[in-house]
């Protein structure tokens, strides 16, 4: 690596396989490239494109990457920012065994929520590995229970709106499950959670996962702290890295815009009276997996309930309970309903673990903020600190505040939804007049996604400078054709000269 | 044997709270009492004991836990031992109790709603899918069907929640692992069970009373409505407090009569707060607990009304100016004790009250949220039948209580108008806040010049009259409801009398006026409105007769209200205009739909199902229709606003992934409305 002469440019490129994220940036001193970091690389479960496929974007890479002289692909930093399987799937070892094998890996910088020797992210991991099992679980158990309670309700007036909402909620929680890289299968073979038999859980993103740290053993792995300013020594002269998140704080668990009170617990699963919940559907879980280490017991301990012989046979539930026209009052899955809620909430959980950096150029003080797919709670959260940065011989102090109003080049949160781009505290502190914005994201992939009112507000912030990947409805070939309302043909002329729409990637480059 | 009595009561023991003030020294002699729960013969066990099951008149207790696959056995509550010692102790850790606890609670809070009513209350009604004839002109008339009790489930969620579910007519509690913000709160890991606490019992057993009674008021139309049902399940909750004399003496005794210090009786749901990660209650109407545990008064706002959209939040807005009117109340009728006590000055001296002046401003106030909460149900016979605003809401408290107590020598009313306004709720169309604009103008009133005939208006009385005799004094609920049904629909139904009366003559134009329903004449021009044409019934825009209801009421100078309740509805699905540029809205004046009649699919991406209709109040005794509360079926304005609220114009976020309208659609809008909020650490019980 060359670090003796400064960089000032970036071009950072953004891969068009669908709906995912894998940037590679590379860092240029004039013409020469003298450093590269790869930020991701995955895709939303069972999806892929026709236009690009993967294996285009695995070329491309390795073609980039190879040096000049030949030999093996090269990266000098490998970052994977959290575990979902839109931003690490193509890691995984058994699924895509010929994609990175080959590749030269220099670091690989992950969050100290991957750190197996922080006591805080072991139990945080273990939780949330827990809550996608559980996830799994319920998922299975109310997507079989849906042709029961269509039956209860058939006679109903409200029984085909509960058939119609029920399937699109289980539809959708296979999609949040997908991040897992989980489908609500019954078989446990196909469905990608693991109980190993010290009772822990494995899913497959942390195959995935624990397979980057693998790549990051020979040049090693740097665990992030949120408020470091990473190492020069590992860096080209003219580049400082941020670490902003995730966030090593309470505001973890905060990931929808906060009214109310902050609320100081650690985990926002565990906070909500949700971890009852999760325990009941691992014993269902184990249950059904033969194992019973964990007693199946209720609320008041063994032996108080009836006897299951005598529950059939008892008058009352007869007459009651077990009715043929009281059917529809039964609650055998009105306790799994909470699913979709939790869904959201383990989702947001994973998200805030995010590793969110900032990426600032020393001569032009130019930043480009990579995210991840954090949430309300992690963006609140980096106003809490500051960064300390050697300028020649001297210390400066950099603010959230700052970091935001220098960003030229925005990677978009969580794909353009609502509640990963805060408002007062992040989107708008964005006010630099060339900033760009990136979005890695396909059309119809979500319910929700891209979020309208922050498209228009990212469009006028932008001044129209918006990339998005793999989006059919908003192309940057499109885009291109046409210079938007509200930008001078200046800054349009120099925003065209530094934009590459190729058929794989799109870059744009920062200078 | 044959000449003992029937006990008045079944007398029960339970918490005054929620298990939580047994373990804090300064509570828990207060915290456990007996219920004195209407006496009423439980099912009995075919076994030839005298055993029961937990089945009664109005409620079914089915102690089902499925995460754990266990059922509990029904407690026998006339079991000799427990009929003599007050049935069980409170305990945590016996099923049995947690069944009777929530008996109690149930039954004591649908006491309090029929001792306000004048009138049996009935559960929402089961209905049935509609099914319909290929040429769609008949459709088989919907055989709605009567629910004699409802469900109750003291463990079918494990989870911090509890909810009423409206498909399922059932409340379903759940429990849960205690995780407090710090040990000294609560231990955590406790197991919190929601079946235990009286305010959550009393708040979910309201939201199915009120589903009872107005059926529309879970269709969330405008930011109110929602907000309203949560608001008014608090309501109960926190006035039921005053009824604990030994709750209500001994904080009186801690607050030195100033209630509008932090006390428990403003609070709900204290251990299910503390369990859930709060530094206090669950809610509080008159102050706030900051996460350093000091309580603050809450401030009002005139902005909250404008500003507060979160259906529990907004609720808080209505809690709060109801407790505020009661406390204001309140502190004026116990300024007289004081100054008795004190010699003229009404200044308290340092230390504690005497127990006879304690016990006496207890006595006032007990009276005076007896009186309050009252109103507040009353209230609900003057509401209009669906898209109730707090504005509406405050309206029919005035013109409740005005019907009760001609003459507000207390002050009544002007202390709800003053809370009200405070907090910046006033009535749409009404020009000023003054108490006797706020009134429902008595009728007849002027309509365009026309009124309704006085002879059509007496035949309606005559047969009203008769209708009470009918079902008047009928005492079993499934009898009155299916005679009440009866007497709507026959030839001679009222559903016909009103027809002749009003629709089919010359007054119809007045009858809209008065009412808000449209009959437009003939089938095309009825279609063509979105309207459904009824042949069989009434050869023009069909309506709905959703309830008719007694109301006798005496009233407290001895004299007796003889009220009939009836309200309509009429329904019509309008499409919009959306502007996509300015996102203007405007209504699509050509293709109203009649929603019964076509597909779903084709209901359009712009479109809502709109109600209208009234509430009308009759007097029997002078055979006079009194008062006619509506919401215009034909209001362009309103229907704009049900739009865009639908749609989330009005501000709202939906979340990612999932739709919340398909989660409410599962078991019941109560049921997951935490879903935007549970990052926040703003939990709540439905």
């Amino acid at each position: 690596m060359s670090t003796k002469a400064t960089c000032n440019a970036v071009k950072v490129r953004m891969y068009r396989h669908g709906f995912g994220d894998c940037f590679l940036l590379s860092f240029f001193s004039d013409d020469d490239r003298v450093f590269t970091i790869l930020i991701d690389c995955g895709i939303k479960l069972n999806t892929k494109s026709a236009e690009v496929p993967i294996e285009d974007v695995i070329a491309d890479l390795r073609a980039t990457l190879t040096p000049a002289g030949g030999g093996n692909p090269a990266v000098d930093v490998l970052v994977a920012t959290h575990e979902h399987w839109d931003h690490i799937s193509f890691f995984h070892p058994t699924k895509f065994p010929d994609f990175f094998a080959d590749f030269e890996i220099g670091q690989v910088w992950l969050g100290w929520t991957e750190n197996p020797k922080d006591k805080d992210a072991v139990t945080i991991n273990s939780r949330l590995r827990d809550g996608a099992a559980a996830l799994q679980i319920a998922a299975t158990k109310l997507k079989a229970a849906a042709p029961e309670e269509a039956r209860a309700f058939s006679g109903m007036s409200f029984g085909k709106d509960v058939a119609a909402a029920r399937e699109h909620l289980n539809g959708a929680m296979d999609d949040v499950l997908g991040f897992y890289g989980v489908t609500s299968e019954k078989s446990t073979a196909k469905s990608g959670i693991k109980y190993k038999p010290n009772g822990k859980i494995s899913v497959e993103t942390e195959v995935a996962m624990n397979h980057i740290a693998k790549l990051g053993k020979k040049g090693g792995i740097k665990y992030c702290l949120p408020g470091e300013t990473i190492d020069h020594r590992s860096l080209p002269s003219g580049i400082n890295v941020y670490v902003l998140g995730p966030p090593k704080n309470s505001l973890i668990n905060k990931s929808n815009p906060s009214s109310g009170a902050a609320h100081e617990t650690y985990l926002g699963i565990d906070s909500t009276g949700l971890s009852s919940f999760i325990d009941g559907v691992l014993q269902l879980g184990h249950a059904n997996n033969g194992v019973d280490s964990v007693a199946h017991t209720g609320p008041f301990g063994q032996d108080l309930g009836m006897p299951v012989t005598e529950v059939r046979r008892n008058q009352y539930l007869k007459e009651t309970y077990f009715h043929a026209t009281e059917k529809y009052r039964q609650i055998e899955h009105s306790w799994l309903d909470v699913t979709s809620q939790f869904a959201l909430q383990l989702d947001g959980a994973v998200n805030n673990t995010s590793l969110v950096l900032a990426i600032e150029l020393t001569d032009s003080g130019k930043v480009l903020l990579f995210p991840g797919d954090a949430q309300v709670g992690s963006w609140l959260s980096w106003h809490d600190m500051e960064w300390k940065v050697k300028k020649g011989t001297k210390t400066e102090v950099r603010t959230a505040e700052e970091l935001l109003n220098n960003t030229v080049l925005y990677k978009v949160s969580h794909h353009g939804s609502h509640n990963a781009t805060v408002k007062a505290k992040g989107l708008e502190m964005m006010t630099h007049p060339d900033l760009v914005a990136m979005i890695p994201e396909k059309e119809k992939s979500y319910k929700g996604i891209l979020y309208e009112p922050l498209m228009t507000r990212l469009q006028q912030l932008c001044k129209g400078r918006v990339l998005v990947s793999a989006d059919s409805t908003a192309r940057p070939e499109d885009l291109l054709k046409k210079r938007p309302a509200g930008i001078s043909a200046v800054e349009w002329k120099e925003f065209k000269s530094n934009v590459v729409v190729g058929d794989v990637f799109v870059e744009y480059t920062v200078r | 044997m044959q000449n003992i009595p029937v006990p008045p009561f079944r007398k029960l023991r339970g918490y005054a709270i929620d298990p939580s003030l047994s373990t804090a020294l300064l509570t828990s002699q207060v915290n456990e009492l007996v219920y004195k729960v209407n006496w009423e013969e439980l099912k009995p066990r075919d076994d030839g004991s005298r055993a029961s099951w937990p089945s009664g008149e109005y409620l079914e207790i089915v102690d089902y836990d499925p995460a754990t696959g266990v059922f509990y056995e029904p407690v026998n509550l006339d079991d000799p031992h427990l009929l003599a010692q007050d049935g069980y102790a409170p305990s945590v850790s016996n099923p049995q109790f947690h069944q009777q606890m929530v008996y109690a609670v149930v039954m004591t809070t649908i006491k309090n709603f029929e001792q306000a009513l004048g009138r049996k209350i009935l559960w929402a009604e089961l209905i049935p899918a509609r099914k319909q004839t290929p040429d769609q002109k008949f459709k088989k008339a919907l055989d709605f069907g009567f629910v004699p009790r409802l469900r109750i489930y003291p463990h079918a969620l494990r989870q911090a929640n509890a909810y009423y579910d409206p498909n399922r007519k059932a409340l379903l509690f759940g429990y849960f692992s205690a995780t407090p913000a710090s040990k000294q709160l609560q231990l955590p890991g406790t197991t919190v069970f929601t079946c235990l606490s009286h305010d959550i019992i009393a708040h979910e057993t309201t939201h199915a009373i009120l589903d009872g009674l107005h059926r529309r008021y879970i269709d969330a139309t405008h930011p109110d409505t929602r907000a309203f049902h949560e608001a008014f399940a608090d309501v109960v909750a926190l006035f039921q407090h005053f009824s604990f004399p030994e709750v209500l003496r001994h904080q009186i005794a801690q607050t030195r009569g100033d209630l509008k210090r932090q006390n428990l009786l403003g609070q709900l749901a204290q251990q299910f707060g503390r369990a859930i990660g709060s530094y206090g209650s669950l809610r509080d109407a008159i102050g706030v607990t900051d996460n350093a545990g000091n309580w603050r008064p809450l401030v009002p706002d005139p902005r909250d009304y404008e500003t507060l959209m979160e259906c529990h939040q907004r609720g808080g807005i209505l809690v709060a100016a109801i407790f505020d009117a009661f406390l204001n109340i309140y502190q004026s009728r116990v300024q007289k004790l004081l100054r008795i006590a004190t010699g003229g000055s009404g200044l308290l001296p340092a230390g504690e009250l005497h127990p006879d002046l304690v016990d006496e401003m207890a006595r006032t106030a007990a009276k005076t949220a007896n009186d309050v909460l009252r109103i507040c149900i009353r209230a609900l016979d003057y509401c209009p039948p669906m898209d109730l605003t707090f504005g509406d809401y405050l309206r029919a408290i005035i013109t409740a209580d005005f019907d009760m107590v001609p003459d507000d020598t207390h002050g009544y009313r002007v202390a709800f108008v003053e809370a009200f306004q405070k907090r910046g709720i006033s009535a749409t169309g009404i020009k000023s806040m003054a108490v006797e604009d706020l009134v429902h103008p008595l009728y007849p009133i002027q309509i365009n010049g026309n009124e309704v005939s006085d002879e059509a208006e007496r035949q309606l009385g005559l047969f009203l009259r008769d209708l009470k005799d009918a079902v008047g004094y009928v005492e079993d609920r499934e009898e009155l409801y299916t005679k009440t049904k009866q007497l709507i629909r026959g030839t001679k139904g009222l559903h016909n009398q009103l027809r002749a009366s009003f629709v089919a003559g010359s007054n119809e134009a007045a009858f809209c006026e008065l009412t808000g329903l449209m009959f437009p004449g003939n089938k095309t021009t009825t279609e063509k409105l979105g309207f459904e044409y009824a042949y069989r019934t009434t050869e023009s825009a069909s309506y709905a007769i959703g309830n008719v209801w007694l109301a006798n009421r005496v009233t407290p100078d001895g004299s007796i209200v003889n009220h009939v309740v009836i309200t309509l509805v009429q329904k019509r699905g309008v499409r919009f205009h959306v502007n996509p540029d300015t996102q203007e809205v405007s209504v699509d004046e050509r293709s109203f739909f009649v929603p019964d009649k076509i597909s779903r699919e084709k209901w359009g991406e712009n479109h809502i199902i709109f109600r209208g209709g009234c509430t009308l109040v009759f007097d029997l005794d002078t055979l006079r229709l009194r008062y006619a509360v509506k919401k215009d079926v034909n209001d362009r304005e309103r229907m704009i606003r049900q739009f865009k609220f639908e749609r989330g114009l009005l501000g709202d976020v939906s979340d990612i992934y999932f739709d919340s309208k398909e989660m409410n659609a599962l078991a019941g809008p109560f049921a997951f409305m935490h879903s935007h909020n549970v990052m926040n650490g703003d939990n709540h019980v439905h």
